[in-house]
């Protein structure tokens, strides 16, 4: 080709499939912004030429002359989600690639692999506080479990408890059965719900009755956190 | 102080990926419209894409550049807009893909460049030839002995592609056959044969057209002569032959010539001499043997009365441009004694009664092979009522494009002894390119000595539509053209530029795969079978029934009729074109310098400006 007759041109390699997923995804978010401000064009937006110095995206303008961002207001964020202080399944993927790569050592000795790591806590925490506590304890996999210390989970026993929780300290990490994790998961999920509805709820009635799904929330959970512990 | 923004591919791709999202769903007969609310509360309903677009708010220089491109586009073939957009963001995709496959290092604004260079060097040097050999060629296979007929003719088939894909079914039903029967009464039949016609229905629709809100659109018809959007003022029947004086001007107004003084000087008895002089001027009126006075202003009642006595009709208001027509129509004689008046010929003058609105009617005799008619169209509101006009405009502007390319192929073709005039044709099409900014295939009507051959050539066409069908001037709608270039792209030589041939083949399947969207296996079966007709008819066998064709409407088109519908193939040449040159000027962009005062705005005070201008 004349275009590109360079030496560059005899070292190039084709990009690798995480690089083709990487562009793949890269593209369908475009796609998505493009429809988006299509969407918002036809309602009355103005393009403005300028743009967002986050993303890069165009930027719009309503009729009240207020700047808006697509992909920053509507979309997740492209770059956030690879940030592992940020999210908690990039932070369990980052832990994960870092042990599989030191991997074949441990098991050249004879330890059998552990679960992986994804279970470090044990219990799910709220994101971006399990993300960065998770991260910082990465542990190589040979370690025999330890039990972890109650202080581990001592956010989820509050019955009024407010969705903003601490990270605790760092305890060892015992790996826990996907059932159980999932079970967790899903009565934590529950009790934030029910949180939020007692933050917004009037009658008295749907007071006591949050209270008690809360408080039997927390019972299961404790439940579930003996028999992980068992 | 000036702002510097770089521009990169992505930001040509954001900006063209909105514009296609917008159009995209409006695309082809079973494409949506787009209800657009104004402040004031009027609603405008439509499905032209360079309406939609100019109705969007758009701010973004490279926006505001597609829109221009677009525009342009529209203002030579009135049709493909929302295919120039959708081509467009196909191809910058294509580009920005083949960036990806390089090593990133080595891609720059410098590369862009070249690439834009590139497509636009094939773009004015191959793209001709390959559509002329290789896609010309199957149309008049297609359509040539053995092969298809058109049920109903060529003009029919041509009418209904264009009108399908842009009005309601129902309002298309109607249409088609009230335009060809309106081209038809203005050519007079017998006489198509030259391009007159056309050429003046599209410089003059304008002013040949009648709008009636309020009735169903089965109404809508065609009258003979001239219909004026007023009511005569003072109204007698007559029969016959009238001669009509045309005027500009009040009566009452002194005429005198610009530039000569006048003293003025109030007299006692001024009104009586003001008045006497307006009695000459009547007297000598009368003198003309006038029947009837068409007038641009209003006439003061002293004249109205002077008609009423006398037995003159008198319409006033009329529109100053279909007076210019009538005159320039009929070679109408200029008083040389009172240059504001003309005299002309009318064949006769009616009153016509359109919906709850009176209108004057006015016969002109023909010119030449162009009968004059008016083409009245109804509809219930005023949304369907503006598309129907524009549509028919836009019919007519697509076929003088048509006739005008298909004339001049021919007359390259025919053009054995000058070599050297083609050249010259070659040169100006070439120095066009480099001097004008607008996109556009040299579409200046032909200069004088071109004119002359084209005479001479259209002598010998027995049937201007006939001879356009033979000569390869149209193909099936729904997709025909972009499988056919996309082959011959592909396959058919392996010379010049194969970068560019590569990324256009690959972008120019995207228009036909967004009309069937909704179906596109069936598109994907219409493609094979089109390919080995085309490939059976090329080795000289003939289709074993002549059938009508029915089979190659990808489905489009009003369903159960079973006619195929058909579409220009210098339309989509144009368009191909357009959108290459268009590619070229984003890809040019190097830096966008935002400025304070907005420079496509007129602003009305120039002390605004002054006060804005910071450097």
């Amino acid at each position: 080709m004349a275009l590109n007759a360079d030496e560059e041109d005899f070292e190039w390699e084709p990009p690798t499939e995480a690089e083709m997923k990487v562009i793949q995804a890269r593209r369908e978010r475009q796609d998505k912004i493009s429809k988006l401000m299509g969407d918002y064009l036809l309602k009355g937006y103005k393009m403005l030429g300028e743009c967002c110095e986050l993303c890069g995206t165009i930027l719009l303008q309503d009729k009240q002359k207020k700047n808006y961002c697509v992909a920053c207001q509507e979309l997740d964020s492209d770059v956030d989600k690879d940030n592992p202080a940020l999210n908690a399944q990039a932070a369990l993927s980052q832990v994960r690639e870092r042990q599989l790569a030191i991997q074949p050592h441990p098991q050249a000795n004879g330890a059998p692999p552990t679960e992986p790591p994804l279970s470090i806590t044990g219990l799910p925490r709220p994101e971006h506080c399990e993300g960065a506590a998770s991260g910082l304890r990465a542990p190589p996999p040979s370690q025999p479990p330890t039990v972890p210390t109650p202080s581990g989970s001592p956010a989820f026993l509050l019955p009024t408890g407010t969705t903003l929780q601490t990270a605790s300290p760092p305890a060892g990490p015992p790996p826990t059965h996907p059932a159980l994790m999932h079970a967790e998961e899903a009565v934590l999920h529950k009790l934030r719900w029910a949180t939020q509805e007692l933050q917004q709820a009037v009658s008295v009635e749907t007071s006591i009755q949050l209270c008690s799904l809360i408080r039997t929330c927390a019972d299961s959970l404790r439940s579930l956190r003996e028999l992980r512990l068992s | 102080m000036c702002e510097a923004e770089a521009v990169s591919l992505q930001a040509c791709i954001s900006v063209v990926g909105a514009l296609e999202c917008v159009v995209r769903r409006c695309v082809g007969p079973d494409g949506g419209s787009v209800l657009f609310t104004k402040d004031t509360g009027e609603i405008v309903i439509t499905r032209h894409g360079q309406r939609i677009l100019t109705m969007l708010h758009l701010d973004h220089p490279m926006a505001r550049m597609v829109l221009e491109c677009v525009c342009a586009h529209d203002r030579i073939t009135a049709d493909g807009s929302k295919s120039f957009i959708l081509l467009l963001a196909a191809l910058l995709r294509g580009i920005r893909d083949s960036a990806n496959r390089r090593h990133n290092a080595s891609w720059s604004p410098a590369t862009n460049r070249k690439l834009a260079n590139q497509l636009l060097a094939f773009c004015w040097k191959e793209l001709d030839d390959i559509i002329a050999h290789d896609v010309v060629p199957y149309a008049s296979f297609l359509f040539g002995f053995g092969g298809y007929r058109l049920e109903g003719g060529v003009l029919p088939a041509l009418v209904e592609g264009y009108v399908a894909g842009r009005v309601a079914t129902g309002q298309a039903e109607i249409l088609t056959p009230l335009l060809c029967e309106f081209y038809k009464k203005v050519s007079h039949e017998q006489d198509s044969t030259t391009v007159e016609p056309i050429t003046f229905l599209h410089s003059n629709f304008p002013l040949l057209y009648a709008k009636v809100s309020g009735l169903p659109a089965g109404c809508s018809q065609v009258v003979k002569g001239l219909v004026l959007a007023c009511d005569w003022s003072v109204w007698r029947e007559a029969e016959g032959p009238v001669k009509a004086l045309v005027i500009c001007e009040s009566l009452d107004k002194p005429l005198v010539a610009i530039g000569d003084s006048m003293s003025i000087c109030f007299q006692q008895d001024w009104l009586l001499r003001s008045e006497s002089a307006m009695k000459q001027r009547l007297a000598r009126l009368l003198c003309l043997q006038v029947s009837v006075v068409l007038s641009s202003v209003k006439q003061p009642e002293c004249v109205l009365e002077w008609a009423r006595l006398n037995g003159v009709c008198v319409l006033e208001c009329c529109d100053s441009e279909q007076l210019d027509l009538l005159c320039e129509f009929n070679a109408a004689e200029m008083l040389s004694v009172q240059p504001m008046l003309r005299v002309t010929t009318l064949t006769f003058y009616s009153r016509l009664q359109l919906g709850g609105c009176r209108y004057a009617h006015l016969g002109v005799s023909p010119n030449g092979s162009v009968h004059i008619h008016t083409l009245v169209l109804c509809a219930p509101a005023s949304g369907p009522l503006e598309q129907s006009v524009c549509v028919s405009q836009g019919v007519f502007t697509m076929l003088q494009h048509l006739c005008l390319s298909v004339l001049r192929m021919r007359e390259q073709s025919n053009d054995t002894v000058s070599l050297s005039d083609s050249h010259q044709y070659q040169i100006e099409r070439d120095s066009d390119s480099l001097t004008h900014d607008q996109p556009h295939m040299s579409t200046t009507l032909p200069d004088q000595s071109q004119s002359s051959s084209l005479d001479q050539s259209q002598g010998s066409i027995k049937d201007l539509w006939a001879g356009i069908l033979k000569a390869g001037g149209v193909l099936p709608v729904g997709g025909a053209f972009e499988v056919l270039l996309h082959h011959s792209l592909l396959h058919c030589g392996n010379h010049g530029d194969l970068e560019s041939r590569s990324l256009l083949a690959k972008a120019i399947l995207s228009v036909p795969r967004s009309l069937h969207s909704h179906r596109p296996r069936y598109f994907l079966q219409q493609q094979a079978q089109l390919m080995s007709k085309l490939q059976l008819l090329k080795q000289g066998h003939t289709l074993s029934e002549l059938r009508s064709g029915s089979d190659l409407r990808f489905g489009l088109g009003p369903a159960g009729t079973g006619s195929l519908s058909v579409e220009p193939i210098c339309s989509k040449h144009q368009l191909v074109m357009s959108v290459l040159q268009c590619v070229n000027r984003l890809l040019c962009v190097g830096t966008i310098l935002h400025t304070r005062t907005p420079l496509y705005r007129t602003l009305t005070a120039s002390t605004e400006d002054s006060e804005e201008e910071d450097v």
